[in-house]
């Protein structure tokens, strides 16, 4: 994950729109990714992205240690990704889920590393939320433990075990979609597949 | 079958964050143990095509410009009522509810002010009408005064001619009569 440099976040409190659209450039991507793997509708990114830098724009003043700058916007996206899920739970309450199997079959033809893309998200989130959002920091944004941590306020021995029962569930759930016929790039990279 | 504490010193293995002779060990573990030796293989090659695929997505080029472009219409032209409305009010059942709260409190408003509010309103009109009857009536003094002072400096003066003559008729009346 990026740093950010002190002064930028001095200016963005200033209220200088030029540092916010810097802050904003540093980490649109990285959060851009995590919501989408957090998020049971990925479309959605974009309102959550929005409102976790309006809630940056209006808290920032109030962070003490601006060094955890990044691990509390992490905080603030993943409380965005819980609300926006939980909205969303209570709004497809009455309609049935697709079932995975299903939504790898209609992109198993042509598959490119878009659909891949798309599969590998979808696969996460399957998983239960908590174990979505460690996976999508350790797995797509690369951050530490200690990093996870003070992004999830947890401590690190949760972060240690909830990953591994994270993982666990992982690679059993990719297995079972294996075996539906989705993720052939697991079995065809470099003989060390998981079927 | 692998246990949950096997599957975390694999886990942690993965990541790297084992100390020494722990790593030792879950390397022992991988290289005798096909179960062990299955799971990582699993669990790498998945991390692996994640972190291809997800963790390599292209730059949205546009999403700097949206981000800023929301944050200045919500942080600069909304005030904070428009974003309490917003927020509170939108909603239909808040929205009736809220209507019928200010609708509530009106109507227990003007009962309770009604009294005071009738009592201010005719006391007003008394002092009204008793400070329009005054002033007709001053006018018509003022009018009555006004009249009289012109009346007085309109009429004819009396000239020396005019008593010399009324001195002289009333000599002569007195000598005829002498």
């Amino acid at each position: 994950m990026v740093e950010i440099p002190s002064s930028l976040l001095i200016g963005c409190i200033s209220g200088d729109d030029t540092c916010w659209q810097e802050l904003i450039r540093l980490t649109g991507g990285h959060f851009q990714r995590i919501a989408r793997v957090n998020l049971r509708d990925p479309s959605l990114t974009d309102d959550v992205l929005q409102e976790t830098y309006f809630k940056v724009f209006r808290n920032l003043h109030k962070l003490r240690d601006r060094s955890r700058a990044v691990p509390w916007m992490v905080q603030i996206l993943i409380n965005e990704c819980r609300m926006m899920n939980r909205k969303l739970k209570r709004e497809a309450q009455n309609e049935s889920e697709e079932s995975l199997s299903y939504q790898l079959a209609s992109t198993a033809d042509g598959r490119g590393r878009e659909e891949t893309r798309e599969i590998l998200g979808r696969l996460l989130r399957r998983l239960p939320e908590h174990f979505r959002e460690v996976l999508a920091l350790r797995e797509i944004e690369g951050l530490d433990y200690e990093e996870i941590a003070r992004a999830l306020r947890i401590p690190v021995g949760t972060v240690r075990s909830r990953l591994a029962r994270a993982r666990d569930a992982w690679v059993e759930l990719a297995g079972k979609v294996i075996e539906e016929g989705g993720l052939a790039d697991l079995c065809l990279e470099g003989g060390d597949g998981v079927a | 079958m692998l246990n949950d504490y096997l599957k975390k010193m694999i886990s942690e293995y993965a990541d790297d964050a084992l100390d020494l002779d722990a790593t030792r060990q879950v390397s022992d573990l991988i290289a005798r143990n096909r179960e062990a030796e299955e799971y990582f293989t699993r669990l790498q090659s998945l991390r692996r095509l994640t972190a291809e695929r997800l963790g390599d997505e292209p730059e949205d080029p546009t999403l700097e410009l949206r981000m800023m472009n929301a944050l200045r219409l919500r942080s600069y032209e909304r005030t904070w009522w428009e974003r309490v409305f917003a927020s509170r009010v939108l909603s239909p059942r808040t929205a009736t509810a809220v209507a019928f709260a200010i609708l509530v409190i009106v109507l227990f408003l003007f009962s309770w002010f009604q009294a005071p509010v009738t009592r201010f309103l005719s006391d007003t009109q008394a002092k009204v009408e008793r400070l329009s009857d005054e002033a007709q009536t001053e006018l018509t003094e003022r009018r009555q005064e006004l009249t009289e002072s012109l009346g007085e400096l309109l009429a004819p003066p009396i000239s020396d001619d005019d008593e010399d003559k009324r001195t002289g008729s009333t000599m002569d009346q007195e000598v005829s009569v002498a």
